[in-house]
């Protein structure tokens, strides 16, 4: 095996000093979210070309506005996927209980309400984060167990009935500069900022290398549970933004709402290249993933094809991703199959 | 003794290349009835490509294995160093298992059962129930099952690839008496081993391999064991000689590890010495005498029970991996993959993974402070700096290994505590990483190593400790002891 692996990095070695546009491509086939972003980029241009009513101003504002709230729902879950803690499958929860925070506290005024939602989040996430990283429960039944807790607390505090929000929340109705909804904004700034912790910072980098290897960090001192911790704390503050942000649009809470948002956050994190082993992808791709979905779903009902046929098209999606993302990790690591 | 002249299998010219590298190159043995035929070289010598190719798992590219005695590739069995038996299931449904020759579709239960007990009783294993589980048996027991796996499929030539590696002595003894008693049948057996006194106590012929090629062939007699050890390095390289280097600090500097009666359950107890900056300690031991374990408790792997350890005269106490990292004790891990390195990670990230703080500011990491601790850490370890980019798990062992000590070098130890330093890695990258230690340990760095390498004590080490049973034996100069002396140590504890 050893020998392998040594003649394969010395027929490597040759192509080191090839081109830039072959080192570009290597690099793109290498890097799954590259892979995403160029496939988005393909579909939208197809999507304008072929789809008649897609390449205009609403129905695009449409599009980013269905997507804006589920992407960053996917850009908090990448963070736990990312430090190798697969999915949380608590995020249409922390969504659903998030509107009704947010739809209680609306008197108090949008901004509170806004930052209660996110701190619901963030609290939720915490006590996810304490028993998969401290206590080293499996992350899939935590969360599953978390969600139906959180579920049947809200549905007794608010009696299963719909919450209506006494106050005015138009503040995160509003258009920026006449184009780009509030909701599209935050998804983008967020967006952002989770690829620069990724990218720059120490505590995306623990991220990283905890994913990758948690014995590996270990041995040289990280601790993972305050990592881990950080991963479901960041991710709960999203889902609650996500929620809040989903009631400010009527005024409302209800358990009923952003019930398909963690099934779509799972996609878009897994289309979006981020490795369920761990350690690979980024933020960025998740954000991409939610827009290919989006995109296609979109497309999809402009061609006039039913809920159905779009639902096949989302797990075919996925599977395809995950094999991508596989072909990706291992080429990148010079293993074979 | 004997030698027995029917020759079960013949390996003809055999060459064999992966990529570009050749792993077998014009490779001829013959295996004989009734012998125990050692199969010995170092890691990437060769033997286990040999072996794959005479169990039929890998084709040749030239060359062939013929069988005299008119048997088949069916008659050859192999019996893994990884325990492939499964643990959950049942004795007699591992058995099953490897039994490939059943005619029809229902195997009728009670000639199953004959056939299973006898190759257990060949195999010394006569009073096993048959229907307890795999995971209850003890590893020697576990690993004689593997043997009794090999003889139900009816293999005359059974290929054991290191079979007492992780066995203490009793249960070495064990294996060598049905190893015995299986040739004293007429099978041929071929014996991969790493431990030199099980060669001479055990093979009727050594077959000795090196880069791919076979560099010597015979009956043991023709052997002893500085012979064994020449062929296996080759004529060039001088064995059992440590390189010195200058030490480059104060002397009244020297930092100090102070260990007294420490002890981890069961584990190890009543360990006691002094390592100190300018000289290389190793614990020295089998797999199951503590020796690895003691390295696992000073970097706080596992809880120390008993026992003080000071460095430079503060005491630590109840350490963790983490704490004592901070107190500035570095680790490398003996499994690369699962602890080392971070495989799809960058030799830079590898590199900055324990010194995150000193490559940020303000907690976002600086890419040229990152780039320029990679580039000078790998010059360090010789490792080329121009593939600071390149993934971890596309280089080479010798490679990762380099870059798993890289990482704890990063850190700045005050002591580095590496287990199997060189476990798998070849020969030139080994002399690199023993220089690269040397140096260290000049530069004012505790080194402490557990390795059951005899060859790797004599090149590194300057004290060595001896553990057996969980209990040091002797702590001497290198220089003042024998091999011989050292292997009796480890394998029956008195002092010679």
């Amino acid at each position: 095996m050893n020998t392998k692996i040594a003649a394969r990095s010395t027929l490597q070695k040759p192509s080191l000093p090839a081109t830039p546009v072959a080192e570009t491509i290597k690099r793109i086939t290498t890097d799954s979210s590259a892979i995403i972003a160029v496939t988005t980029v393909l579909l939208f241009i197809l999507a304008c070309i072929f789809v008649n009513e897609f390449a205009t101003v609403t129905n695009l504002r449409a599009l980013f506005l269905s997507v804006a709230l589920v992407g960053i729902a996917a850009v908090g879950l990448s963070i736990i996927t990312i430090v190798g803690r697969l999915f949380a499958l608590s995020v249409s929860a922390m969504v659903a209980v998030s509107t009704i925070v947010f739809a209680s506290l609306l008197h108090t005024g949008p901004w509170t309400a806004m930052a209660a939602a996110v701190l619901f989040g963030a609290l939720a996430g915490a006590v996810q984060g304490f028993f998969v990283g401290r206590l080293g429960t499996d992350p899939i039944v935590t969360t599953i167990a978390a969600a139906a807790i959180l579920i049947g607390f809200a549905q007794i505090v608010t009696g299963g009935r719909n919450v209506q929000g006494a106050g005015d929340a138009s503040v995160f109705g509003l258009t920026i500069f006449g184009v780009v909804p509030v909701q599209v904004l935050a998804f983008f700034v967020l967006t952002v900022l989770a690829w620069w912790t990724h990218r720059y910072t120490v505590l995306g980098r623990r991220v990283t290398l905890v994913g990758l290897n948690e014995k590996a960090a270990l041995v040289s001192g990280m601790r993972a549970w305050p990592v881990i911790l950080f991963a479901f704390i960041g991710s709960g503050a999203m889902a609650g933004l996500a929620g809040g942000l989903l009631s400010s649009e009527s005024g409302q809470g209800n358990l009923q709402l952003g019930g398909t948002f963690g099934f779509d956050a799972i996609t878009a994190v897994v289309v979006g290249g981020v490795s369920v082993k761990g350690g690979t992808g980024n933020p960025v791709g998740a954000a991409t993933g939610a827009v290919l979905v989006g995109l296609l779903g979109n497309a999809l009902v402009l061609l006039g094809l039913s809920y159905e046929v779009q639902l096949i098209f989302k797990g075919v999606l996925v599977l395809l991703a995950v094999v991508a993302t596989g072909i990706a990790s291992n080429r990148q690591s010079g293993r074979r199959r | 003794m004997v030698l027995s002249t029917e020759v079960l299998l013949s390996v003809s010219r055999i060459s064999k290349s992966f990529g570009g590298a050749k792993a077998l190159n014009d490779v001829s043995v013959d295996f004989r009835a009734g012998e125990v035929h050692a199969l010995l070289g170092e890691n990437g010598a060769g033997k286990s490509t040999l072996v794959k190719v005479i169990a039929g798992v890998v084709t040749a590219d030239t060359g062939e294995v013929t069988f005299p005695g008119g048997a088949g590739s069916s008659d050859v069995a192999m019996v893994f160093q990884e325990l492939s038996v499964i643990p959950e299931l049942s004795v007699r449904d591992n058995m099953a298992l490897s039994m490939r020759r059943t005619s029809g579709l229902l195997v009728r239960r009670e000639k199953l059962q004959e056939r299973m007990q006898s190759a257990l009783a060949s195999a010394g294993l006569e009073d096993l129930d048959l229907d307890m589980p795999v995971e209850a048996l003890p590893l020697a027991k576990r690993q004689l099952l593997e043997i009794a796996r090999g003889l139900v499929a009816d293999a005359r030539t059974l290929i054991l690839d290191e079979p007492t590696a992780t066995l203490s002595d009793i249960e070495i003894s064990r294996v060598h008496e049905v190893v015995r008693s299986l040739v004293a049948g007429g099978r041929s057996i071929v014996y991969i081993t790493h431990r030199m006194g099980e060669v001479f106590r055990l093979a009727d012929r050594i077959t000795i391999m090196r880069s791919g090629s076979v560099v010597a062939s015979g009956p043991t007699a023709d052997f002893t064991m500085d012979s064994v050890v020449t062929h296996m390095l080759g004529e060039d390289h001088t064995a059992g000689e440590a390189i010195h280097v200058k030490e480059d600090f104060a002397p009244e500097s020297r930092r100090k590890l102070d260990i007294r009666g420490l002890a981890s359950g069961h584990r190890f107890s009543d360990v006691s010495f002094t390592a100190q900056a300018g000289e290389v300690t190793a614990l020295f031991g089998q797999i199951g005498s503590g020796a690895d374990d003691v390295v696992r408790a000073l970097v706080g792997l596992i809880p120390v029970t008993a026992g003080d350890i000071q460095l430079n005269e503060i005491q630590l106490s109840a350490l963790t991996r983490p704490k004592s990292q901070k107190h500035g004790i570095a680790y490398v891990s003996a499994d690369r993959v699962l602890e080392g390195v971070f495989l799809s990670g960058s030799v830079a990230q590898n590199v900055s993974s324990g010194a995150l703080a000193g490559v940020s500011r303000l907690g976002t990491i600086r890419a040229e402070l990152e780039t320029d601790l990679a580039r000078s850490i790998a010059s360090n370890v010789a490792f080329d700096p121009s593939r600071i980019r390149v993934p971890v798990g596309s280089l080479s062992g010798g490679n990762q290994q380099k870059i798993a000590i890289g990482r704890a070098l990063a850190t700045q130890p005050d002591v580095l505590v590496l287990n199997e330093p060189t476990r798998g890695v070849d020969i030139g990258a080994r002399a690199e990483i023993y220089r690269a230690l040397r140096q260290l340990s000049a530069n004012n760095v505790i080194v402490i190593v557990y390795s059951s390498d005899i060859v790797e004590l004599r090149e590194l080490a300057d004290r060595v400790i001896t553990m057996f049973r969980g209990r040091p034996v002797s702590s001497n100069r290198t220089t003042d002891v024998t091999d011989s002396q050292i292997l009796t140590e480890i394998l029956h504890g008195a002092k010679a």
